[in-house]
This record gives structure tokens, sequence and C-alpha cells, in this order.
């Protein structure tokens, strides 16, 4: 028990130090501690809410992975699984398309604002597929495979988008594709972390179904829990948390299936509501690393985050996944 | 712990497949109660599974009733079912950094709290049940690094958590070695001997069946179908029959 809040404040403190040198590092030129006050433009709407953006980004998609990875029983599953990134970015494609095709795309807040609603509605959508499928179809597996089937039909459809789209559509795509922090004002991070906030409360209040899912369905069913109606929740929530981070960031890749793996190779426990609360806080820390790492690396570039968490994230876990015999 | 009472009444067992039902086994009427360990005999595909989900509510029964201490099992909330009749299945469960002792906490679902916040108490049932099974050595082992005897220890012990006086077991002893198979039978026994719990298993080994249960149900084809005593089964027609190729 002991050695648990131990590592909750470790993960807390790091977050801190993360979240500090995100603000200060993380950007065109380096703060200084002085410059850190909020008359300072740089400071308050571009270092601040970008490096708020990423916590927010970073708790969203590994809860949704490991949401996702205890229903199914599988650490092969992640927030995208279930086709929902896929269908969030089809929406945008059509978006960015069709507002081009009507020169409405110059207006910069009208279309920011019409790149979060599609893609959010866009993940929804598949959302809702996903579980009118779900209370018709008991499997797990097949729910998964019709997940993938699902992203596959909302690829497809958006390669034909992109193969209709003008040079100029297609960049501006493949730039929201790339994800990225720094798009939010304080409107879009009142909104975001007030759902987050929310999402998060309920899913702390359903640890306890969530614990004996570890056992899959009949197990939960035979222990009182009402594993139908769990499943609809879980579904729900980690589909809302992958809808949020995709439409304020952006796809951001890797996070979400990797995050979780990590978390239960470092500190090995099975007890849901400390990983849960593991993966909340890495996910944040690492996002503002990854970040801040993109800022650094050449002089006068930045390095998409995408690349930056798959590039760095990866082989770590590999070496995790060596060093671990059994889990 | 309160006496149970299971009554099975002409019950058909089977599954429900988009409005058509497929009926695998009828007229079963059995009774049991506290203190008895009652083997189920039976070749593959029977209905021994379908009859033992039935009972713990896993699924639905096709007509008939099942009463436990003379209430009807489908009016009891799931709660309630899981702090009469545990069920250990086939499946494997490993991955997630389990260990024995999680899982055997896992038991205690139907007790705790809506955090599954541990108690002193449930501390105390856990550890009896991890001693009870002879899994002092293994406690903080993980799932995948289990013989399939022990897991099979830890899934029994996982249900004793449940304090249960049902428990049911499908195919105990499969895949198990010999010793392995033995030890597991004697377990079973001492927890109808000492801990007066009612048992219900299906199993292939119908030696170690008639040492240590006390009545058996005997799934014969064509719907035939006996409730006997484990004392003189031999001499019963349908036994005979069912088991007729293990003892030539």
């Amino acid at each position: 028990m002991k050695k648990k809040s131990k590592h909750i404040i470790f993960l807390f403190g790091l977050l801190i130090v993360a979240f500090l040198l995100n603000i200060l590092l993380a950007g065109s030129s380096i703060l200084k501690l002085d410059e850190l006050n909020f008359d300072n433009y740089i400071f308050t709407h571009i270092r601040l809410t970008k490096a708020l953006t990423a916590i927010l980004c970073g708790i969203c998609l590994p809860l949704a992975g490991q949401i996702l990875q205890v229903l199914f029983r599988n650490p092969l599953a992640g927030p995208y699984v279930l086709g929902i990134s896929s269908s969030a970015s089809l929406f945008v494609g059509i978006v960015i398309m069709v507002f081009n095709t009507f020169g409405l795309m110059g207006h910069l807040f009208f279309s920011k604002a019409a790149i979060v609603i599609a893609a959010f509605c866009g993940s929804l959508l598949c959302t809702f597929i996903i579980l009118f499928v779900a209370k018709k179809i008991t499997s797990n597996v097949f729910l998964l495979l019709i997940g993938l089937m699902l992203g596959q039909i909302f690829g497809a459809l958006q390669s034909f988008t992109e193969y209709f789209s003008s040079d100029k559509s297609l960049r501006e795509f493949v730039m929201w594709g790339f994800g990225a922090l720094g798009n939010t004002n304080y409107f879009d991070l009142t909104i975001f972390s007030s759902l987050v906030v929310v999402l998060v409360i309920a899913l702390f209040f359903l640890t306890k179904p969530f614990q004996v899912f570890l056992l899959g369905e009949n197990y939960a069913n035979a222990l009182g829990i009402d594993f139908k109606k769990y499943r609809v929740y879980f579904i729900v929530i980690s589909s809302l948390f992958t809808a949020l981070a995709t439409a304020f960031c952006g796809p951001i890749a890797f996070v979400g299936l990797s995050v979780p793996i990590f978390s239960r190779l470092i500190f090995k426990t099975s007890d849901q509501r400390f990983q849960l609360t593991a993966c909340l806080f890495l996910g944040a820390i690492i996002i503002l690393f990854c970040d801040m790492i993109g800022y650094l690396i050449l002089p006068d570039r930045i390095i998409p985050i995408n690349v930056i968490t798959t590039l760095f994230g990866s082989p770590f876990v590999i070496y995790l996944l060596f060093k671990t015999k059994n889990w | 712990m309160d006496k149970l009472q299971l009554e099975i009444k002409n019950l058909e067992i089977g599954y429900v497949n988009k409005q058509h039902e497929i009926s695998v086994f009828k007229n079963i009427n059995a009774s049991f109660t506290n203190g008895q360990l009652i083997g189920l005999v039976g070749n593959n595909g029977i209905g021994k599974s379908t009859l033992l989900r039935t009972i713990a509510s896993l699924q639905q029964k096709l007509s008939g009733d099942i009463l436990i201490n003379n209430n009807s099992i489908e009016k009891l909330r799931k709660e309630e079912t899981a702090k009469l009749i545990s069920i250990v299945l086939t499946e494997k469960i490993s991955g997630f950094n389990l260990t024995v002792t999680d899982l055997i906490s896992m038991g205690r679902v139907p007790y705790t709290n809506s955090f599954h916040e541990l108690q002193e108490n449930d501390f105390i049932i856990i550890n009896e049940c991890i001693q009870l099974c002879g899994l002092t050595d293994h406690k903080n082992k993980l799932l995948a690094e289990l013989s399939d005897g022990l897991f099979q220890k830890a899934m029994i012990a996982k249900g004793l958590a449940q304090q249960t006086n049902l428990i049911l077991l499908d195919e105990p002893t499969a895949y198990l070695d010999f010793n392995s198979k033995q030890e597991l039978f004697t377990l079973l026994n001492n927890l109808v001997v000492k801990n007066n719990k009612c048992i219900i298993a299906s199993s292939h080994d119908i030696e170690l069946l008639l040492k240590y249960s006390t009545h058996l149900l005997v799934f014969g084809d064509n719907n035939e179908f006996e409730f006997i005593e484990t004392n003189g089964c031999r001499s019963n027609k349908l036994f005979q029959k069912v088991t007729k190729n293990y003892f030539d």
C-alpha cells in the first residue's frame, strides 16, 4: 500500500518537472524563469496552453488504451482498434476538402472549430456503430474484428477522399495527421479539461467492475458484475477519451497503445486503480517530454510529436519486454 | 454457514439462437445439499458444462426450475447469486500482472465496497483460502508461471474466498498429471468433509469419482439420465453403459 502511494507521489513530482521544463524549453526560444508571468503573451497563450493540452492528451489516450486492453484482455488493443480515429480522420478529411472547395478555410477560427467538431462527430459515429454491434454480439473477439474492419472501411473512404482532394487540402490534412498540441486556446481548454475531469471521475467510480474485467466475461458475471452492462460503459468512456484527444490534437500515435504496457512492465501490479492512475501520469509526462524533445533536436525545425513518441518510446518498450519473462 | 438446498426440477438446458431453442438435455431432476461431492459423468458434448453454466446463471435455462433454498435462481440478483454459487471453468486466465493472491482476492468482490477495498477480515479469509489449498509457497507467483495443477487450485481458492456453499467445477482435472489429479480430489474431499461444502464437478476420471464422490449425475445418450449415490453405482444400468469402455 505504502509503496503505491510513493510511486504516485514520485509520478506527480515528475509531472511537475516535465511541465515546467516543457514550458521553459519547448518553443522557438528558451524562456527565462522571470518570463513566467501572465503578462507575457508567449508564456500565457502559447507555452502554457500547449503544456496543458499535452497533459490532457496524455491523460486521455493511455486511459482509453488501458480500458480497451483490459476489455479485450489483449495488450494489442489501443484507442484506435475500434476504428475511432479512422472515422475521425475521415470526417476531418471531408471537412478540409469541402471547406477548401468553397474557400471557407481562410477564416482561422471557423476552420479550426470545424475540424474539432468534425473529428469529434466522426469519433462518436464510430462509437455508436460499435455500441450497436456490441449489443448484438457477445463475442469480444468478433467485436474487436468488427472494429478493425470499420477502421479499414473508414480508411478506404478517406483514401477515396484524398484522391479527389486538391494539393492544398492534402497538405492541410497531412499536417493534421502529424498531431499537434499547440492548436488550442483557453476556450478549447475549458471544454477539453472539464470533459476529461468528468470522464476520469466516472472511470474511477467504475474501478471495481474494471478490476473484475481482468478475469473475463464468465468470471465477471459469476462474481455478480454485469459484464454486458459495464462493457457498454467502458466502450463509451474509452471512445470519448479517444474522441476528445483526436479532436483537439489530431491522431497522436503510440501513447495510447504503449503507455499502458509500459506502466504494467515497470510497476508490475494488477491493481487497476493504481494502474489507471499510473497511466494517467505517465501519459502526461511522456507527451510533455516528447513535445520538448521535438523542439530541441534540430536548431530551427520542429519535429512532429508523433515522430518523437514512436521513435523514442518503442525501443524503450521493446527493451522492457526483453527484460520481462511474464506479466 | 447457512444450509444449502439446491433442487433441480424437470430442467431443460441448451442454447437460444435467434428464436430457435437448441435443447441439449432435458428432464434433469436432482437435489443437493451440504457435504456432498457430486460427479457429473458423461461423454463430451452431452451437456455437463451447460448444466454447470446454467446453475451458475451464466446462461439461461430452457424450461424447468432451479431452486436454491426454495428460491428460483433467476429471481436472485447477480450479487446475491455470487454469494451462493462460485464456479471454476476450463478457461485459462493470465496476464496483466495477476498473481495468485490477486486472483483469490477477486473472490471477495461480492462482499467489498464499490472500490473493492479489502478490509482486515477479507485478508484473513484470503489467507485461509491460500493455506487450505496449499498455495502458501506460490501466493506471490504470477498466474502465467503456474503449472496447470496449481492454477486449478488457485481458481478453487478464489471460489472458496467467495464463501459460497456451492462450488461448481468444470473438468478440474483436465490437463493434470496423475499426482495433481489425486491431490486435487483430496482437496475437494476435504472441502466437502471438513468445510461442509457442496461441490459439483464434471470429470472423466471415473476412478477418482468413485473414490471421492458421494453422488453421481450420469448423462447417457438419448437423454437417459440418473442421479445416484456413488456407493453401489457399479450396479446401475446407465452407469454401466456410459462407462463400459472405461472398465473393459
